[in-house]
């Protein structure tokens, strides 16, 4: 063959998704999306997205973590009035304290749901087990707020509501825990399946989403695993941070395994 | 902004105006139809182009086990960089650029796992069971693609196998048509020599089976 016959055979054979992959990869976007698309209506996001293109698929990840928090404080600062109350989370976004309307509709289940702890029980059915210590919010709930785009008067009175907000103890309505599982599978799975990008976005969605979640051991687990998997430099630090904070934790030996 | 993506279809136009920085994120109401509206029209996109991303990505060198996540992380940028989205020429260029960046990004990646795996042994080498059928020769090509420097293999692939102009080319990769020829040449030039090294390769090992 020569490679005019090479050319015209990837013309006609080129790679391509199945129809499941293609379904998967929209199933995965789809999910981000609805964490990512408050960025892409805030003043700021354009500007912030102009500096992706030069970034690395890390740095973009990165970014993209950062913005999901920062978005979601500038969700909850523009509609804030409307709200009343200023918690970032709601609804299955791990411990509900106040109701939003800022959320998609995943975070309109659980007004009436009732509030139930997730029991040892429960939790070692996951495919990812493992007691769950309570966690302060991680980095992208916890990013400095100025950097949130559009703050106005109303926005700071906003904000400083929702710092109280965050130390609140709350239940964990059973939609939450069902929703949280759900999101920690589908982190596990992309990490199976080599997926780290998308594994890493996952994580960071749930970081968001569930803070002080009933999986934080797992997710920072399966954090770690998928940033030594990808070779990232920044796995070891993910590594030694986790053994320091779960020194007994039953992920331990695999994430040794993967980070060495 | 507004004129020019309204020429690339209703579902850029549609998700250019949800989240352009034009959109006053004022009402819930409003906010929410935006995201709708966003979503729908990213759909639409994913669904017309998803498979162009997909092959790009494949002819750019992304390996097998890592499409689904490197399809993800373009439609990711594409829903985040659509405001600076300014169709000079058409989405498709524009969607390739971004994945010539993932692309790299994901090789990178791709090549640290298999350096680490190889330390453990776990690498498998990929074999092509009949070079001449069509999907093996397609993945033949793809192959020897890998061996081209990135801008003259991005020039290929836009111009032999997408069948881009000279100037859309140019302006995805920032270069004069003029570049945009002498590289196209120049892979030409250099993927002939590789199809006969292999050719010579394949005489070579079957005269050792006799």
């Amino acid at each position: 063959m020569n490679l005019d016959d090479l050319i015209a055979a990837e013309r006609s054979a080129p790679a391509e998704a199945t129809k499941t992959q293609a379904n998967q990869v929209w199933q995965s976007i789809e999910h981000s999306f609805v964490s990512v698309v408050p960025a892409v209506g805030a003043p700021a996001a354009a500007g912030k997205a102009s500096t992706l293109g030069k970034l690395g698929l890390g740095k973009l990840s990165a970014a993209l973590s950062t913005t999901v928090g920062k978005v979601l404080i500038a969700t909850t600062l523009v509609t804030g009035g409307a709200v009343g109350v200023s918690r970032l989370d709601t609804g299955d976004r791990g411990p509900p304290t106040a109701e939003s309307s800022t959320a998609g509709p995943e975070n309109q289940r659980t007004a009436a749901a009732a509030p139930v702890q997730p029991t040892a029980d429960t939790l070692r059915s996951a495919p990812v087990p493992g007691d769950a210590p309570a966690q302060p919010p991680t980095q992208p709930a916890t990013e400095p707020q100025p950097a949130a785009p559009a703050p106005s008067k109303e926005a700071s009175q906003s904000q400083a509501e929702v710092k109280p907000a965050k130390a609140r103890p709350a239940a964990k309505p059973k939609a939450s825990v069902q929703a949280e599982l759900a999101l920690i599978r589908r982190t596990q799975s992309a990490v199976r399946s080599g997926s780290h990008g998308r594994a890493l976005t996952l994580a960071r969605q749930h970081a968001t989403t569930y803070p002080s979640g009933a999986f934080v051991e797992d997710r920072e687990a399966l954090r770690a695993l998928a940033l030594c998997e990808s070779g990232s430099a920044k796995g070891s630090s993910a590594a030694s941070k986790f053994h320091k904070r779960w020194p007994k934790s039953m992920h331990r030996s695999r994430i040794e395994a993967a980070c060495e | 902004m507004d004129s020019s993506a309204a020429r690339n279809g209703q579902g850029v136009e549609a998700l250019a105006a949800a989240v352009g920085p034009t959109a006053p994120p004022v009402s819930e109401p409003d906010r929410a139809r935006g995201q709708a509206s966003a979503k729908r029209a990213l759909e639409d996109v994913y669904r017309q182009h998803q498979r162009f991303v997909w092959r790009s990505l494949a002819r750019l060198g992304v390996a097998d086990p890592t499409l689904s996540d490197a399809t993800h992380d373009v439609f990711m940028v594409v829903a985040r960089r659509l405001p600076e989205f300014e169709a000079r020429a058409s989405i498709k260029t524009w969607l390739f650029a971004i994945c010539l960046r993932i692309a790299r990004s994901k090789r990178r990646d791709y090549a640290r796992e298999q350096k680490r795996r190889e330390q453990y042994g776990l690498t498998r080498a990929g074999t092509h069971a009949d070079p001449h059928g069509q999907a093996d020769a397609a993945r033949t090509l793809r192959d020897l693609l890998q061996q081209l420097g990135e801008d003259k293999r991005a020039v290929f692939i836009m111009a032999e196998l997408e069948e881009m102009t000279a100037p859309e080319i140019a302006s995805v990769l920032g270069i004069k048509p003029a570049t945009v020829y002498s590289r196209l040449r120049l892979a030409r030039a250099e993927l002939e020599r590789s199809v006969q090294r292999q050719h010579a390769r394949e005489r070579r090992e079957k005269g050792d089976a006799r």
